[in-house]
């Protein structure tokens, strides 16, 4: 089992975020989590990368509570572009670098070359699209066994995205690695989404098989998107 | 080890032009320092007044010593500010790597911009010694120059045990200010009294406590004290202990 949530509640000041979330992912894997904002799509994806805790519940990734352990195998993208403006792109990936044994430079210069970002050039000088493109260079050039995409084609232009997405999972993405993926796009990752989770004030309003849900429901991901928002 | 250089090197750069800006001051304090020096009459000395031209050699040791809690703040606050903690905060590396290495930062900041005020106080120092023809220099018993490891010594002992306990200090309040998810400047303000007041407060039974450890002896003052300097640095590493714990079991995002 790569991800195992068990009735995981989070609290902050003043509001819930997370109302006793469970579920599984097995490895390998592609997950969607999709919601409106607010849902609690971030906060899930903070506490797996360990950025934050549960306030009640577990959470365990390959069989270990989330700790500075897992995180050695897990590549997280935020929502927000959390670049050092004063590095150039080049220094911010061999940055990351240094932190991750398997980190595959010659893959990070391809990837950069095909999302057409320049290694010479200060992230700050970047517009929020490319800094997007960035962050999945940073996700991809290293071999983990989990990626969590928090809205990873936010900023992006849309002409970009589509090809974007299927190169990341057609040439990009290292073997068998599992994939925990948000966004509102879902008519442009539904294709290749196998599970999806459908979230709404905190809870899990729906999940299952993408392919069972759309067989059963007669239902597009969209389309249920929506449903579930209302 | 690797880890820990990398944000060492990444804290540097990121903080380049502020420490830079920092210890061209010292150096602009100590040049002019100097040059001043150069104009102290033997009429002034034999008045046996301490010259005043030394200040600015003083006023950069204070600048220096101000100025580092304050960059250890700022090393803190900024990646918050930034947003970049969440970059930190994803990487396989506890938070006490992260918050090591801007202390190491800070400190090494601390010692370049003292070796810089040792070495022009004594250089002052020489000159003084210089321009007398007899021995009513300032109150150095009879000596004509200072040992220099002497009073590397000492500054460095005053140093050390300063630098510890801010950069102590401002770590305790950086990891409470983190730890709470509400009214944190007001929470690093409290830890910062408590502290001060706990430091205040048992500075006699410290002093007392570590009364074993004995004097040094040097040529510049005669016999030093270490226990008040080592109850600093002991208060200053409890606070540090606080801060890194607080910030690596607590803070979140």
């Amino acid at each position: 089992m790569m991800i195992d949530v068990r009735d995981v509640w989070k609290r902050y000041p003043g509001a819930w975020a997370l109302r006793g979330v469970s579920f599984q992912v097995e490895r390998g894997r592609v997950q969607g989590v999709l919601g409106e904002n607010g849902s609690g799509k971030s906060t899930l994806f903070r506490i797996l990368a360990g950025l934050t805790r549960p306030s009640r519940g577990s959470a365990e990734v390959m069989g270990q509570e989330v700790s500075v352990k897992t995180r050695q195998h897990v590549a997280y993208l935020a929502e927000i572009n959390p670049f050092y403006d004063w590095m150039k792109v080049m220094e911010q990936v061999e940055f990351l670098a240094r932190f991750y044994p398997g980190w595959d430079m010659d893959k990070s210069r391809e990837l950069l070359s095909f999302m057409g970002l320049d290694g010479d050039k200060k992230v700050g000088a970047l517009s929020r699209g490319q800094q997007g493109r960035l962050k999945v260079v940073c996700a991809f050039s290293w071999p983990s066994d989990l990626v969590l995409m928090d809205e990873p084609l936010s900023g992006i232009d849309p002409p970009s995205r589509k090809r974007i997405v299927e190169a990341l999972f057609s040439e990009f993405r290292f073997g068998e690695q599992t994939i925990l993926i948000s966004t509102h796009l879902v008519h442009e990752v539904g294709e290749f989404i196998e599970d999806v989770m459908f979230m709404k004030e905190g809870e899990i309003a729906l999940s299952g098989n993408a392919d069972a849900l759309r067989e059963e429901r007669g239902e597009s991901l969209s389309e249920m998107f929506e449903m579930v928002a209302m | 080890m690797k880890p820990f250089f990398a944000l060492y090197v990444k804290e540097l750069k990121a903080h380049k032009i502020l420490f830079l800006f920092v210890l061209l001051l010292i150096v602009g304090l100590n040049i002019y320092g100097l040059i001043q020096i150069e104009n102290v009459s033997q009429e002034h000395i034999a008045l046996n007044k301490f010259p005043m031209a030394i200040i600015w050699t003083i006023l950069s040791a204070f600048s220096l010593a101000l100025s580092l809690p304050f960059l250890l703040a700022h090393a803190f606050n900024a990646e918050w500010k930034s947003e970049t903690h969440y970059q930190v905060f994803a990487l396989p590396v506890s938070q006490y790597t992260v918050n090591l290495a801007k202390i190491a930062v800070v400190a090494s900041m601390g010692f370049v911009g003292g070796g810089i005020v040792v070495g022009t106080f004594y250089l002052a120092m020489i000159q003084i010694a210089n321009l007398l023809s007899g021995p009513k220099i300032v109150p150095f018993e009879g000596k004509e120059v200072i040992s220099f490891f002497d009073f590397g010594f000492l500054f460095g002992l005053i140093l050390v045990a300063y630098m510890v306990f801010s950069l102590g200090l401002v770590t305790g309040m950086e990891g409470v200010k983190f730890a709470v998810k509400r009214y944190r400047g007001l929470t690093a303000v409290v830890f910062f009294l408590i502290a001060v007041f706990l430091y205040i407060r048992f500075f006699q039974q410290g002093k007392v406590a570590l009364d074993f450890l004995g004097h040094i002896s040097v040529t510049l003052s005669g016999q030093i004290e270490l226990a008040p300097f080592v109850y600093t640095i002991l208060m200053g590493i409890t606070f540090m202990i606080i801060g890194l714990v607080m910030y690596e079991k607590r803070a979140e995002i």
